[in-house]
């Protein structure tokens, strides 16, 4: 009932300011005919593919398979040459682009972040996305203020005919597959389309990772009459991954390799055979449907209107253990550098020795010794599945497989009107998601037990009463078994309605273009477990949580010449928190963060740009700032001995920087290229942190000031720089190569050391005193990159073939990026080490393509 | 193009500046309060009576010479400046190993004797002290055994040219099964000894002594005016040279047993009567003890003879015992012999009576102890020393004895 009542006070908002939009938007004036965009007429022929070691992107939305394609020398460079190094536009998250399928927005309610899983791996469906990295008008919505790409998945989208390619790689998988089939928008008014692709690894670049993908796809269209058209689409791209994941520098020098994987081990099977086994696996499949009707109203205007459905399940499976040792190889204790520590010579000559003589038992996960601890785990469990005098026997299982899933059903409708005048096109729009995440946990695999307890044991060993230990209190000391769901159990709802407007004029000397976004977004928590710590706020639906925001942007485009431009954009926007950020500790309990309140954005850049036959040129001043963010995890506390819940209020960032980009030609089919990036990302601000005691919500600290003004924002390079040659010979072949060199990468500042209560027992001189306060610097780093490609026509077939050789020199000594363990002991500092990832050695791609 | 150079070049010098990551309010060190050592064990009370309780936010640097690795010790530690060196007691164990330097905030901390050693206690190792680097070990204080004073507690020294004496070799350090601490006895080539005092809980307490003589590292410490000195590292334990003479013969009676180390008793004459143990008049730990009363006087002449000792390899040889008598009678004799079989009636054999050069009790039990009896004109492969008591019918000392040393 409370949420109804939200919803009619969301629709009365959204009503209300969508009157005062359409006011203003109708007083913006005449006729003026629509901007070309300028970074579509540069004419550069960049290579599409999509690859990377990581490209599931699932570590912050990377939207560089789609930059590729971009024909911005920037944003093709940033996209392709300097992935490897996880650069970011702009330093900007993935939730500040946005990729529209059809049109239709398609981020992920609860993250804001894009979901690039759904449609992994048809890259002959998605590799012509429409993309702008940058401030800029949107013909769809008003879009992030990171630029957009807008992925066409309607069946006139595929080339008519057949297109047939076979790709090898040693990256994260090994082998692609990928036929595709458009026919065209034929006589009878029907269009359609189908492409489906594998990809597979049975071991990828890094050892004990693998890689199964089938992904599909599938659309028709109709025109009706000259009015109306009608198109169904359908894609999803089920996946599996082993998964590997970084770790400490001492595994790395333990194990002389700087990709050691320690997710996997050795398996024993009763064939007596060994096998690989990952214990770190994510699945996806979560198809998209949609319905896309156009309506061309007349010659100046029409309206598109879709409806897109989305549902499936996601998950990771790991490992989970109860009454046990940490079966993880990496856990600091079964390093050598715990037992240096405690001067405990003996222990650590044990364990390096373990680690570098490569023995498995210490190196990976050990399997058999987890079935053996579960076999002989014979377990008596009394007044189980909450029956008293019920008692269950057989093997308990103290290790345990588990499938962590996040299953979305998203349904979506958007509706936008375009209206071309003389000079001015008009857009209006309206939109509406509602996400429905499924959050729990199912078994899926006993590892040789019988059943697992549903209960916690850190409450276990935190609580006498013992209904707090119950993860779901209405049926005490539950057996659960494979299948079962157990652990967590809830629904996140996420609602939001947006209304654009969009006036872009074009005049002789000048374009300039204005736009203004109302929106309202909602959501609640809806607990289907009562859990025994929080029996009064697990269960149910939570608080509703509303959050109104408005944005405007706007631009001008200065014509100096048809050769020279002069641009400016300026936005400024409200956002919602996310719901993953405004509750503490979803899994267990709707506590949220009080009186969660709306992110600010200023931001705007300047940009020279030159677009000669010869000679592109794009230079770009930019700035931003976000305020009143809010951050929040959760972490083993040393200091306060709990596992607790960390929510920074108030955390500002600033960026800024240059972006460079020339691309020339020298002579004949000789071109040069140039990228240069230049930025500053930063902290800005002093935020308060509250600390939560994550098994009773107790409130440990409040208003702690986390000292993290001019902090680097880390996990990417600040800066970056590439040159590179391409020769295009004239039957149609090309190679090129670019050297990348990225500046200024720093590890992103874990919060709790940066306040007076880490260094409180330390005075400046201390070494500790900067030891626990500077920010960790990576080295500067390189890669060399290779490209070519070459087709030929033969009849009507065309057989491409291209390939590309990324770091080819192999520099394996590069450190990417990393992060700071949130976990810090003010005792010893060095306790727990960030964990840092190598750019991947020298490694290829090659395929072949045939169209017909 | 050269113009675009230049303004991009104006506005990264403009936009380049690089921004000081922020702080906490800075803590700064207060350099008055800046303490060494010395000024630490000038606090304490040195009766041990009253322990001192810094209040203030003093501050000292000192670099750890002992650490908790070994097991000797447990919530301790001993740190050293260029002033002196401290035993530091702590709330709990700690990491710190020798060679850290450490800074350590004095404030809350107590200053206190036992029994002589000075302590700087009530220090938490996760507050008090700050590790600023490692490896600075201190290179020990080379002292001789007879150096070594109770003013050097908490010193780090090396002692050179030391061996377990010979009565020590078949001892462990300490008593490993019952975790209990116990003494050994070093000492160097004139026979200068000292104690070292081994903890139970020692990761070593278990294996038997160095056997060869060297060098060893060591804390100094005390249990009042008796010198302790303890291993920091069993590693430090570099005695697997050539023994010297060193100690050849340890006899204090302490196991209660007269005949006990190849020492033998003839009864000549008076059966009834011959050496025993004991420990009358409050001693400590038994004593060597002969008398010929039993409600009167019996004649005797009893012997008490050493094992026998090869002195051929000796250069000043000598011997020393404590001894103390009551009632008249002959006097107690020491003799030498050089042909002294190991059995049958001494008065066969040749005896040499050293007695002048014994320093003899004064009678009324009053202990005295010998004084160096010089035994360099018998390098002789089979020498024994014997005690020879003798007594009338009509009267009879009772001569007490103990600690006979002899050393190479």
């Amino acid at each position: 009932m409370r949420a109804t009542l939200h919803y009619l006070n969301m629709l009365k908002n959204f009503i209300l300011s969508a009157s005062a939009l359409f006011i203003a938007a109708i007083s913006f004036g005449q006729d003026t005919t629509r901007i070309g965009s300028i970074e579509d007429t540069l004419n550069d022929n960049t290579p599409v593919f999509i690859s990377s070691l990581e490209d599931d992107n699932s570590s912050g939305g990377n939207v560089s398979g789609l930059l590729q394609s971009s024909r911005d020398v920037f944003a093709a460079t940033a996209g392709f040459n300097f992935f490897a190094a996880r650069f970011r536009i702009r330093g900007y998250n993935g939730d500040k682009t946005t990729i529209f399928v059809n049109g239709v927005p398609t981020g992920d309610a609860v993250t804001g972040y894009s979901q690039f899983f759904k449609w992994g791996g048809l890259n002959d469906v998605t590799r012509y996305a429409e993309t702008k990295k940058w401030l800029t008008s949107n013909p769809y919505h008003f879009g992030g203020i990171g630029g957009y790409s807008n992925i066409d998945i309607s069946a006139t989208s595929v080339r008519k005919g057949w297109r047939v390619s076979y790709a090898n790689t040693n990256r994260s998988y090994r082998q692609r597959l990928m036929v595709t089939y458009g026919t065209g928008m034929q006589k009878n008014g029907w269009a359609f389309a189908f492409s489906a692709s594998a990809r597979y690894a049975r071991e990828g670049y890094i050892e004990g990772t693998y890689y199964n993908n089938a992904s599909y796809y599938f659309a028709a269209k109709k025109e009706i009459n000259k009015k109306h058209s009608l198109n169904f689409s359908v894609l999803g791209a089920p996946r599996e991954r082993g998964r590997s994941n970084i770790f400490l520098q001492e595994v790395y020098d333990l194990t002389n390799n700087q990709y050691h994987n320690t997710n996997w081990g050795w398996q024993t099977l009763a064939s007596g055979d060994s096998v690989k086994r990952n214990g770190n696996i994510a699945r996806e499949h979560i198809p998209i449907m949609t319905i896309n009707h156009t309506w061309k109203i007349d010659e100046k205007s029409n309206l598109k209107t879709s409806v897109l459905a989305s549902f499936g399940k996601r998950g990771r499976e790991r490992l989970n253990w109860y009454d046990a040792q940490d079966p993880r190889p990496g856990y600091y204790r079964y390093l050598p550098s715990y037992y240096e520590s405690l001067n405990d010579p003996a222990n650590a000559a044990v364990f390096r020795n373990g680690w570098t003589s490569g023995n498995p038992d210490f190196t990976q996960i050990n399997w058999d010794h987890l079935y053996r601890a579960n076999d002989n785990n014979l377990y008596s469990l009394d007044d189980a599945d909450g029956l008293t005098g019920n008692t269950v026997n057989g093997k308990r299982s103290k290790y345990i497989m588990e499938s962590q899933w996040s299953n979305e059903l998203s349904l979506a409708f958007a509706s936008v009107y375009n209206k071309t005048f003389e000079k001015l096109t008009f857009t209006a729009g309206a939109y509406y998601q509602m996400q429905r995440n499924h959050n729990y946990k199912t078994i899926s695999d006993l590892m040789g037990g019988d059943y697992w307890v549903d209960v916690d044991q850190f409450a276990e060993q935190d609580f006498l009463d013992p209904i707090a230990a119950q993860n779901n209190a209405d049926t005490p000391n539950r057996t659960v078994r494979v299948g079962d769901t157990f652990g967590w159990d809830y629904f996140m709802h996420n609602h939001e309605v947006t209304g654009f407007a969009q006036a872009e004029f074009k005049l002789d000397k000048i374009d300039w273009y204005a736009a203004v976004e109302l929106s309202d977004q909602l959501f609640y928590r809806e607990g289907v477990y009562k859990n025994g710590r929080f029996l009064d706020n697990s269960q149910g639906k939570s608080d509703v949580y509303n959050f109104f925001n408005y944005s405007t942007k706007a631009g001008i485009t200065y014509k100096i010449s048809g050769r020279q431009f002069l641009t400016a954009n300026a936005a400024f926007l409200t956002e919602a928190p996310t719901s993953r950020t405004v509750f503490i500790s979803p899994r267990t309990r709707d506590n949220a963060v009080d009186n969660p309140i709306n992110e600010t954005i200023y931001t705007g850049d300047i940009s020279y740009i030159l677009r000669y036959p010869k000679l592109k040129m794009r230079a770009t001043y930019y700035y931003m700032e976000r305020k009143d963010a809010l951050w929040s995890r959760s972490f083993y506390h040393d200091e306060y001995r709990s596992f607790v819940n960390y929510v920074m209020e108030g955390v500002d960032q600033f960026h800024q920087g240059l972006e460079f980009g020339i691309d020339g030609e020298i002579v004949g089919g000789l071109s040069a290229n140039g990228v240069l990036a230049w930025g500053q990302h930063l902290y800005s601000s002093r935020p308060t942190a509250s600390v939560y005691r994550d098994n009773s919500a107790e409130l440990i600290d409040e208003d702690k000031l986390v000292y993290l003004e001019n902090y680097k924002i880390g996990g990417m390079p600040q800066s970056a720089a590439s040159v590179g040659l391409k020769y295009s010979g004239k039957k149609y072949w090309f190679a090129g190569v670019n050297f990348n060199y990225f500046m200024d990468i720093y590890l992103d500042p874990g919060p709790d050391r940066r306040t007076a209560e880490a260094v409180a027992n330390f005075v400046e001189s201390d070494p500790q005193w900067n030891e626990t306060l500077d920010q960790t610097r990576l080295d500067n780093g390189y890669s060399l990159n290779l490209i070519g490609g070459k087709s030929w026509r033969m009849g009507d077939y065309f057989l491409s073939l291209f390939g590309n050789i990324t770091n080819v020199t192999n520099n394996r000594n590069f450190v990417t990026g990393g992060f700071e363990q949130l976990r810090f002991d003010n005792t010893n500092v060095g306790k727990f080490p960030p964990r840092i990832g190598y750019m991947a050695g020298i490694n290829y791609f090659v395929s072949a393509t045939l169209r017909f | 193009m050269k113009r675009l150079l230049f303004i991009s070049a104006v506005i990264a010098s403009i936009i380049a500046c690089e921004k000081e990551p922020d702080s906490p309010p800075v803590n700064t060190l207060d350099q008055t309060k800046v303490i060494t050592i010395d000024s630490i064990r000038a606090m304490a009370d040195t009766t041990g009576a009253t322990i001192y309780t810094i209040t203030d936010s003093l501050t000292t640097f000192a670099i750890v010479t002992m650490d908790e690795s070994s097991g000797n010790i447990y919530k301790n530690l001993y740190i050293q400046d260029h002033t002196g060196s401290v035993n530091v007691r702590m709330t709990s164990s700690s990491d710190y190993s020798v060679g850290d330097s450490l800074r350590v905030s004095l404030i809350g901390t107590t200053v206190s004797t036992y029994n002589g050693v000075v302590q700087l206690d009530n220090v938490d190792p996760d507050l008090a002290l700050i590790k600023r680097s490692g490896g600075h070990d201190i290179t020990p204080v080379s002292k001789e055994i007879n150096d070594i004073t109770v003013y050097d507690e908490g010193m780090l020294v090396q002692l050179n040219n030391v061996q377990f004496t010979g009565s020590e070799l078949a001892n462990t350090y300490a008593d490993g099964l019952n975790q209990s601490s116990e003494n050994r006895i070093i000492e160097d080539c004139n026979g200068n000894n000292v104690l070292i005092r081994t903890s139970g809980f020692a990761n070593y307490a278990n294996e038997t002594v160095a056997q060869g003589n060297g060098s060893i590292v060591c804390i100094v410490n005390r249990f009042g005016s008796e010198l302790q000195l303890v291993i920091r590292d069993p590693e430090e334990i570099l005695m697997d040279g050539t023994r010297c003479a060193g100690q050849l013969l340890l006899k204090d009676f302490d196991d209660d047993d007269v005949t006990s180390g190849g020492w033998s008793t003839v009864q000549v004459d008076g059966p009834s009567v011959n050496w025993t143990t004991s420990t009358a008049g409050g001693a400590a730990t038994p004593y060597g003890i002969i008398s010929n009363f039993d409600s009167g006087n019996t004649q005797c002449e009893n012997w008490l003879i050493s094992p026998v000792l090869d002195l051929s390899a000796s250069s000043t040889p000598n011997m020393q015992f404590n001894n103390a008598y009551n009632y008249t009678g002959d006097p107690l004799q020491l003799l030498v012999s050089t042909d002294y079989p190991g059995s049958g009636n001494p008065n066969a054999a040749t005896w040499v009576d050293l007695s002048s050069q014994v320093t003899w009790s004064a009678g009324s039990w009053a202990w005295e102890n010998s004084g160096s009896i010089d035994l360099s004109p018998y390098l002789q492969p089979a020498v024994r020393i014997a005690f020879k008591y003798t007594g009338t019918n009509s009267d009879g000392s009772t001569w007490e004895i103990d600690d006979i040393i002899i050393n190479g």
